[in-house]
């Protein structure tokens, strides 16, 4: 709660300045009941035409002033609730931003994806009408209250005991919303993933005949879900009908009380009674604003709390990029390393030594543990034990910025942002000239592609490059990655999805492009580890064979499996 | 032919929603009903409160001695009575509408949609991004649903309310009611302008959100790569850009959506001081009586409330009908043609292609004449440069798309003759994008076989090698693989979905990059498998690894679309073409 009251705080005196103003308007309300009392009392029974005209100039003023008062407090009030969720979205976005990866990983993804977006879009919508519940309410009800004291403390009574009753109807049926409305966000999950199981998996589910089973999984979340919805709408619809019916019961008590007590008390008048019934429906007004309040209230709570504990979150930070520059000389010593409190090891006693020029591969199966050691090598986590450094500087006297800035790294799942292919491959080098951008597109094998698009460079990719295929994906990653000035090269099995012919004139082109600089290329396939100077194989979290491939063939039995695999004994066939 | 953009016109989304509520029309009468008497009985109030307030009046001014007991308390009776009965009958008309009209128009249609999706074509998914659908799905079924919920509970019941109120108070006194109606236009139309404008800008600061939901979506995706190349502060200030913009449209759109209601508070307020001032007038002279007065004001109050909610439902309308445009659409879309279900089991596993031509893009053909024959049990390898045409053979044989000229025939029928059911009961699918659900691993090895037994789910397991992994797992075959599949590797997975097909046990298999993600030592392991797999069997192979596929007794190159060369793989290699030229490259990176 109190991460989000600081986003309110730098707003204090404009939220101030709303507040008054609603209650100069909400007075104005409160006052017409009073002046007709007035209008009663001593216009038509003294049988004055001119007061009775005098107090409806008073009343047209009043209301002139509640209307100035009412756009001017819509025109702060607006201004005052985008500007909060503006800083809001904005500090949440920076926030998931500097994240370290454990902490990204403790919420994830598609939760952080709802927090950002969702989430905050109700505590905007909320914050709308913040100030105006906060408000108007009490106002109406103390002022509606105090007026009817200065009638009559009887009538004033019945007014004063409704409201502890219509709060206890509101409590009553607020209590289990909170559940239900759980309930159906829970089942609105189920139905959208498993929608979106069934699209992404059309083609499996289509060729075993399964639709009709996914469609009744599809039909299970929704009915339940409408279940939970339903039942909470129902009980929220409760409180309007029972509350006015309240309401209702205390006019007519007040007007059976008024009518004995007028003829016991003499200072009572007919217009004090008639103005008491017209608080009365004010303040119905008014409850039933806040009972709307009670009703979203519980899920508002929801998303204030999953946003908070986004912002509660630590993060890390980005620091100015120094701009110094590294040598690519690599070194991991003895680097052990396991996820978050798991007992595991994912990496075991690594000791890797590159030099700066060198063209280093590492090649081994799924989950032995290559992709881990280039996320050690970006400092996305830190080892768990041993030492890592870069052209002599240990890590820990380095800023996280300054090594990414010295390493370019493909990474295994090719990223396209939506955007224009120019844009996209600039992400590597902000101020790339044209030149360059071909040059890198050249090597990468999708200038091609490129020239035969109507608009080149300017062709709008879409949203995880949805309209081209996976090859072409991992060409732009990888002229991304090519473009960016950097002393290490990192692709990460960035040729998986090329085939032979590709990937053969695309590394020629890229060692000599990238001559002098080190390349270290993480891969499965023995053809593309076997030209690299030195080969690191793993297996299980560890390194079981350093060396060249005709020294690995003869003394690492997992790297000759491998390649008889893949490449068969029929080389020389 | 580019495709018509589908354009329903208000009056036509009207006349749909009401057909799609026919099924609910009896609810709806009785709903309607309730609506009725819920309106006269609040209309009832006023006047006996009128009747009550005058005997207090008269006692007052001293035109009667004392206020007669039996008739105060007659009418206050009376009204706890009309209240009462009004309480009632709005629990009954709002419970009505959540469980029926809410239940159908948002739960049963999205029944519907779902249900819809089982019989649109492969393509229309493959074309339409799935939030796309999700949304369709959900967020405009609920803009639906809730127009359709408060045009019903609020402005069916505040017209009826608007049309009773006037009929009332021009009975009981035309000039006053004059002054009070005189307002009701004045007001309606400028809060429904006004409504009107703000709508326009929530709706573009509606799709401005969309693009900062695009921008959030794609950033924590791409996580890792923003981290790497250190793009941490230019996404912040697009983010920015885009909420600033957002924050602008919003910005007017709430201050106009706030302005209504000072706007409409002025106008009752306005409607108020005429009944008081000309009401006191008329009660001097005696026209009327002060209960009148009173009655009137509290009628005058009554409608305000449903002025303000028909003005904002008016300006909901516009947005209403583009949901419902994007609904209908969705359940317009054209159907797969289906042709009744026949005798397949028979058939042995001959597959000709005759002049198949075929592209997914008019402009862009892709399968142009490919013809090939292939006999029962043959091993067919599919090989070729990415973007030949592979996969789009797979979508063919399957008919997830249909051959746009020429035929494709299993043992002399027509796949186009055969049901889609029967024609994929034929055949067992390995995919490089391997698919599983969010179940356990027992309910996604038995997908493809019903009633499949436990053993032989778990023979099916250990012949696709994964046996052992599933044993080191704490609850075994009843291990839950949630969404994003991160508790087993990729390579896991697709012996998953091998196992799944050993189990399926069909006439022909179809294996698209089916080991891509298994490490090389399992598959080698796996490999007798899937010899034992093919044996007998029609099947079609794509592998990138050649070593894979030497043996096949049918080698397709495909490129451009086109089967450039065809035959074994010592026929391919002596004829020193294209396929020599691929297969000699995997070994160029040596020299």
């Amino acid at each position: 709660m109190r991460q989000i009251f600081r986003y309110i705080k730098p707003y204090r005196r404009k939220l101030v300045l709303v507040g008054l103003l609603y209650l100069v308007s909400t007075m104005c309300s409160l006052l017409m009941p009073y002046l007709m009392s007035s209008i009663v009392n001593d216009g038509i029974q003294a049988h004055d035409m001119g007061m009775i005209i005098r107090i409806g100039v008073l009343m047209l003023l009043l209301a002139a002033m509640a209307l100035g008062c009412g756009i001017w407090t819509t025109r702060v009030n607006s201004k005052v609730s985008t500007g909060f969720s503006r800083d809001l979205r904005n500090s949440v976005f920076q926030k998931i931003n500097s994240l370290s990866f454990e902490e990204y990983a403790s919420i994830g993804t598609s939760s952080l994806l709802t927090r950002a977006t969702h989430d905050i879009f109700n505590i905007q919508e909320a914050s709308v009408s913040f100030v105006y519940v906060i408000v108007t309410f009490p106002v109406l009800f103390i002022g509606g209250a105090v007026l009817a004291f200065t009638s009559d403390w009887l009538l004033a009574l019945v007014l004063v005991a409704l409201a502890p009753l219509v709060l206890l109807i509101i409590w009553l049926v607020t209590r289990r919303m909170g559940n239900l409305w759980e309930n159906s966000d829970k089942y609105i999950d189920m139905q959208n993933k498993v929608v979106r199981e069934r699209l992404s998996g059309l083609r499996v589910v289509r060729s075993f005949d399964k639709e009709l089973h996914e469609h009744r999984r599809i039909e299970f979340a929704t009915k339940e879900m409408a279940k939970n919805i339903i039942k909470a709408n129902v009980l929220a619809g409760v409180i309007n009908p029972l509350s006015l019916f309240l309401l209702n019961i205390a006019t007519i008590a007040m007007l059976y009380i008024g009518a004995v007590r007028i003829q016991s008390e003499a200072w009572l008048t007919a217009g004090d009674i008639i103005a008491t019934v017209q608080y009365v429906a004010l303040i119905m007004n008014g409850l039933l604003v806040l009972s709307w309040t009670f009703v979203w209230l519980p899920h508002l709570k929801v998303c204030v709390r999953r946003v908070s504990e986004v912002l509660a979150l630590k993060g890390q930070p980005a620091e100015q990029v120094s701009g110094e520059v590294l040598s690519g000389e690599i070194k991991l010593e003895n680097v052990s390393f396991s996820y978050g409190d798991s007992e595991q090891p994912v990496l075991q006693n690594i000791d890797i030594d590159i030099k700066n020029g060198e063209i280093v591969s590492i090649i081994g199966g799924t989950g032995s543990g290559k992709t881990t050691v280039m996320k050690l090598l970006m400092d996305f986590y830190a080892p768990t034990g041993g030492r890592i450094s870069m052209g002599g500087r240990d890590y820990s006297t380095l800023s996280r910025e300054t090594v990414r800035d010295n390493i370019a790294i493909a990474l295994q799942k090719s990223m396209i942002f939506e955007g224009t292919i120019e844009e996209n491959i600039k992400m590597g080098k902000k101020d790339a000239s044209p030149d360059e951008l071909e040059r890198v597109a050249e090597i990468a094998q999708i200038s091609d592609f490129i020239h035969s698009q109507e608009n080149g460079y300017s062709y709008k990719l879409a949203q995880a490059g949805a309209n081209i295929s996976g090859g072409q994906k991992q060409r732009f990653n990888i002229a991304r990655t090519i473009i960016k000035p950097a002393s290490v090269y990192i692709f990460d099995d960035s040729f998986s999805a090329l085939d032979y012919l590709t990937e053969s004139k695309l590394r020629k082109e890229l060692n000599r492009y990238l001559k002098g600089k080190t390349q270290i290329i993480v891969t499965q396939r023995a053809a593309t580890a076997m030209r690299c100077d030195k080969v690191y194989v793993m297996d299980r979290g560890r390194i079981v064979g350093v060396g060249t491939h005709e020294e690995l063939l003869s003394s690492c039995p997992i790297y000759k499996e491998i390649y008889d695999s893949q490449l068969g004994g029929d080389l020389n066939a | 032919m580019p495709k018509q953009e589908y354009r329903l016109s208000n009056r036509h989304a009207l006349k749909r929603i009401l057909s799609d509520a026919r099924p609910i029309a009896g609810w709806l009468a009785v709903g309607a009903l309730i609506s009725l008497l819920t309106v006269a009985l609040s209309l009832i109030g006023p006047e006996i409160l009128g009747r009550v307030t005058d005997l207090i009046y008269d006692y007052w001014a001293g035109e009667i001695p004392a206020i007669p007991a039996g008739a105060l308390s007659n009418n206050c009776l009376l009204l706890v009575g009309v209240y009462g009965a009004s309480a009632v009958c709005g629990l009954a008309s709002m419970f009505l509408l959540n469980n029926v009209v809410s239940r159908h128009f948002t739960c049963t249609l999205r029944i519907r949609i779902s249900d819809k999706i089982r019989r649109v074509p492969v393509k229309y998914v493959d074309n339409t991004p799935t939030g796309e659908i999700i949304s369709r799905m959900t967020d405009d079924v609920s803009v639906l649903g809730n127009t359709v919920h408060n045009f019903l509970d609020i402005i069916i019941q505040g017209i009826i309310k608007l049309v009773g109120i006037t009929a009332i108070i021009f009975v009981m006194q035309p000039m006053m009611a004059a002054m009070v109606i005189v307002f009701v236009p004045l007001s309606l139309v400028l809060s429904a302008k006004i409504s009107q404008l703000s709508m326009k800008h929530f709706m573009s600061a509606r799709e401005t959100n969309g693009k900062i939901y695009a921008l959030a979506e794609e950033d924590f995706t791409g996580f890792d790569t923003i981290k790497a190349f250190n793009l941490e502060e230019r996404q912040k200030k697009e983010y920015a850009a885009l909420v600033d913009k957002s924050v602008e449209k919003l910005q007017k759109g709430y201050f106009l959506s706030g302005v209504v209601q000072p706007i409409v508070t002025l106008t009752n307020n306005a409607a108020y001081i005429a009944i008081c001032i000309i009401g006191g007038l008329f009660a001097i002279r005696g026209t009327v009586s002060v209960g009148e007065v009173v009655a009137f004001v509290l009628y005058a109050k009554l409608f305000a409330g449903p002025l303000e909610s028909i003005a904002n439902g008016l300006s909901m309308m516009q947005n209403t009908f583009a949901s419902a445009n994007r609904v209908y659409e969705l359940m317009d879309e054209e159907e797969m043609e289906e042709k009744p279900s026949s005798d397949v089991s028979e058939l042995e596993g001959n597959i000709r292609f005759e002049h198949v031509n075929f592209s997914y893009n008019p402009d862009q053909p892709l399968i142009t004449d490919l013809n090939m024959d292939v006999k029962a049990g043959q091993k067919v390898a599919i090989v070729g440069p990415t973007g030949g045409g592979k996969t789009t053979i797979v979508n063919l044989l399957m008919r997830f798309y249909d051959v746009d000229s020429g035929r494709i025939l299993i043992d002399g029928r027509d796949t186009m003759d055969m049901s889609h059911s029967d024609l994929r009961s034929l055949f067992s699918m390995v995919l490089q994008d391997t698919w599983l659900y969010s179940g356990t691993i027992y309910d996604n090895i038995a997908y493809g076989k019903e009633n499949a037994t436990r053993e032989e789910v778990m023979e099916a397991a250990r012949q696709a090698h994964i046996d052992f992994f599933i044993d080191t797992l704490p609850d075994g075959y009843d291990t839950v693989i949630n969404e994003e599949s991160t508790n087993i590797s990729s390579g896991q997975k697709q012996l998953l979905t091998i196992a799944r097909a050993y189990l399926s046990d069909r006439k022909m298999l179809i294996l698209d990059e089916a080991t891509s993600n298994v490490d090389t030592r399992t598959e080698i392991l796996i490999q007798k498998t899937m010899d034992e797999l093919m044996r007998g069997r029609t099947s079609f192979v794509i592998a990138h690894r050649l070593s894979t596929i030497v043996d096949a007794d049918v080698i397709l190159v495909l490129d451009n679309g086109r089967v450039v060369e065809q035959g074994t793989h010592e026929e391919l290699l002596a004829k020193r073409g294209f396929y020599a030229e691929i297969y000699n490259s995997q070994y160029e990176l040596l020299h």
